[in-house]
């Protein structure tokens, strides 16, 4: 039996076309990848192959599932095929899992539906499952005692436990830091190698997918192709001497107090990023990244050490001092929705640096909005509208346009372009290059994305539990990694 | 349907407003002769134990009713919004003292506490408004500190802090205006029960003093005579629930024009 096949499947929503004339088979033991940007029908393809389409599609077509037909199938059998037949893996495990049951129960929830085991056969299953998926944990544990990568784990432990013949897996990996990503990548592989299941997984993820996948097929405005979808440029960029040292960090610690005790979030950690120059900070999620990110910033202060931008200080500006010295750093975050604030227009936001001038008047204002807006390649009168109204790759320009107002010399992204699709992380890394090269500035890359350091840093710093444990020329680090720790993260990015 | 509530509110306002400046009758006049008549063409819905005109009554009744809920929701909101927004601006002791403090309150129950204060400055319109309004305060305060503190763990805070902005600015600038929704939901639910609780004082005595004209002493006053004439209690009591009823719809209504996202 063939665990999915769909014959030319199309999919109207109204006049739109979700999906035009779809033929896809996954076979037994096979890894399929379906890769496409965002809107591309990839959910709608999903949503289709478990019959879970809106009432207002109009579909066409066959779907067969272990050789049924689903649309002849009556509700009853559907609801056995969900979860019973086709295993299903979110992108986010903390909403595919109930909160208030130990992760035990959940499993053994699925087979209770989907099979006829006794209690004591049930228990003894789900250990076998929780071995299975790579989990020395007792059954009783509750989900939020896991990390990340566990819960996942729990996630595929549910979508395997009815021996599903197709496991249907929608951006696995997006949630995890790399370590977990590549570890639930091979989980999945050795799952589908070992019970002969056929796996569809949905990523924008290609290096996911070439890693495990043994085809990729690509969807682009609801049609399919076979061919590999376009590579990117991976050529890495030469690295380039800073100039003057713009941001200096000395020996910085900064240590969280906790109810009870407290946690080191950096410790000793130095640091020197020249004029002109790009800096990737790397490491998994916990490891001090976004502290180091808000002491640059200046919007927290470190326990020991001294964190300088040029000549002057964070810890000892204050008044028009530190005005001043806020004109010349500024940021962009990673959730494009999360980082405006969405009653305003985006005039409003983009003009909000502007605020650190003083009073100016509205023409000026106007004008810097629109040359910000024309720097990252947005119409002016994308200027009267609300955030929402855009899409994911523009709402990041948005963002670098806000940055870019006041003409700083620094800007902080903050793992800014992990939650955009492939095609558009090209332009947006093609336009964060250009500025660069156009305006001279200098970047501190907080990064998930080995592939990204390369192309756009000339120097790489690893951070672990607060420590750097590697520092120097992306080239020389990632080439000749010393440490085991970092080997693995470079690992899971191959 | 949805502008059902709209337009009653509407309508009862203006009906208040109009007894500012014209009633049938007045109700301060009473006619001992023509007491407890039936519904007839000059007195549309009867009159009263002491001959008042019962739509006179009725309609002057309103204004305590909607003037001292507005006034009681007025001081929760001018008090209680803005403790709420430094509380989830400024974590730490002062949070703990707005938090602890509203626990305080909300631990008393509300109309003992209400009785209290107007014991202390004696019955009348204003003093029950102030009585009323010291109870919306934490309930304010703890709605926006709660709202207000997820609106700081968001992105677009740390931007605005990159621009210098001290916390009263981005309160004011980002957080208010994210927080409108929960907001007016709980503005209409106080006013709405701002009624119930002016309602529930005049009943006692406590309220609008005689000879103004009020829907809880309406009922208060005519209790005695529910068999002889029940028309005297259910009117004022239906006014009640009307107006209440109104309220509620219409703040839903303003919810989801002002604030459509944060739907309930």
């Amino acid at each position: 039996m063939i665990p999915l096949q769909i014959d030319h499947l199309s999919v109207r929503y109204g006049e739109t076309v979700a999906l035009d004339d779809v033929c896809l088979t996954v076979g037994a033991g096979e890894i399929v990848a379906l890769v496409g940007p965002s809107g591309s029908g990839k959910s709608t393809l999903a949503a289709a192959a478990m019959d879970l389409l809106p009432v207002e599609a109009i579909e066409q077509g066959v779907v067969r599932i272990d050789g049924a037909d689903i649309r002849t199938l009556p509700e009853k059998q559907l609801e056995a095929l969900r979860g019973g037949r086709v295993g299903i893996v979110f992108q986010e495990p903390a909403t595919a899992i109930n909160p208030a049951l130990t992760i035990g129960k959940q499993i053994g929830e699925v087979l209770e539906l989907h099979s006829d085991l006794s209690r004591a056969e049930i228990a003894a299953e789900v250990n076998r499952l929780l071995g299975e998926v790579g989990l020395s944990l007792p059954a009783n544990r509750y989900p939020h005692t896991l990390s990340g990568g566990q819960r996942q784990r729990v996630a595929i432990a549910m979508a395997i436990a009815a021996r599903p013949p197709l496991l249907l897996a929608d951006e696995p990996t997006a949630s995890l830091d790399p370590v977990a990503q590549a570890e639930i990548g091979g989980l999945l592989q050795a799952l589908v190698r070992g019970r002969g299941m056929g796996l569809l997984l949905v990523t924008h993820d290609l290096g996911l997918a070439r890693r495990i996948a043994d085809r990729i097929v690509a969807l682009d405005h609801g049609r399919l192709s076979e061919q590999q979808p376009i590579e990117p440029d991976t050529a890495p960029r030469k690295p380039r001497e800073g100039g003057e040292p713009l941001l200096v960090m000395d020996h910085v610690t900064r240590i969280y107090p906790l109810k009870r005790g407290h946690v080191v979030a950096l410790s000793d950690l130095s640091l020197s990023l020249g004029c002109g120059e790009t800096l990737a900070v790397i490491g998994a999620s916990g490891s001090g990244k976004s502290t180091l990110a808000r002491l640059a910033l200046g919007l927290d202060r470190p326990d020991a050490g001294r964190i300088a931008l040029g000549s002057q200080d964070w810890a000892t500006a204050h008044g028009a001092g530190l005005r001043a010295m806020r004109r010349r750093v500024q940021a962009v975050f990673q959730d494009p929705a999360a980082s405006f604030d969405p009653r305003q227009t985006v005039a409003r936001i983009v003009a909000e640096p502007l605020h650190l001038l003083g009073r100016i008047a509205r023409a000026e204002r106007d004008a810097r909005v629109a040359e910000a807006l024309g720097q990252v390649g947005l119409a002016p009168d994308a200027a009267d509208r609300l955030p929402q109204a855009f899409s994911g790759g523009q709402r990041q320009r948005i963002a670098i346009a806000r940055a870019l107002i006041l003409k700083p010399e620094l800007i902080l992204f903050d793992e800014a372009l992990s939650a955009l699709d492939p095609a558009l992380r090209e332009e947006i890394i093609a336009l964060l290059l250009r500025l660069q090269a156009e305006l001279g500035l200098t970047y501190l890359f907080i990064a998930h994305d080995m592939d990204l350091v390369r192309r756009m840093a000339d120097r790489v710093l690893v951070l672990r539990e607060g420590r750097a444990i590697a520092c120097g020329p992306v080239a020389q680090v990632f080439d000749r990694p010393d440490d085991p720790y970092l080997a693995a993260l470079l690992a899971s990015a191959e | 349907m949805k502008r059902a509530g709209p337009i009653l509110l509407g309508l009862i306002v203006a009906l208040a407003l109009l007894s500012l400046v014209w009633t049938p009758f007045d109700v301060t006049t009473i006619d001992v002769a023509h007491r407890l008549q039936s519904a007839s063409i000059r007195h549309w819905l009867g009159t009263d134990q002491l001959g008042r005109d019962l739509l006179s009554m009725l309609m002057a009744g309103a204004r305590p009713s909607l003037g001292v809920a507005a006034l009681a929701l007025m001081v929760g909101v001018a008090g209680g919004v803005p403790l709420g927004l430094l509380a989830a601006a400024r974590p730490g002791w002062i949070d703990e003292l707005v938090a602890r403090c509203t626990d305080i309150l909300f631990a008393f129950p509300a109309i003992l506490l209400a009785l209290l204060v107007i014991a202390v400055l004696g019955p009348g319109a204003s003093h029950a408004a102030l009585a009323i309004g010291l109870f919306n305060i934490p309930v304010f305060a703890r709605v926006t500190r709660a709202s207000a503190r997820g609106v700081w763990t968001r992105d677009f805070i740390l931007a605005a802090r990159l621009a210098a902005k001290g916390p009263g600015l981005i309160s004011f600038e980002h957080v208010l205006p994210n927080i409108a929704g929960p907001l007016i939901t709980q503005a209409g639910l106080q006013l709405s029960l701002g009624v119930l609780a002016e309602t529930a004082l005049s009943f006692l005595g406590l309220g609008a003093q005689p000879p103004a004209a009020s829907w809880g002493r309406m009922v208060a006053d005519a209790q005695t005579l529910v068999g002889v004439a029940p028309s005297l209690v259910l009117l004022p009591g239906l006014a009640i629930v009307v107006t209440v009823t109104a309220i509620n719809l219409t703040g839903e209504v303003l919810r989801t024009r002002v604030a459509p996202e944060t739907g309930l």
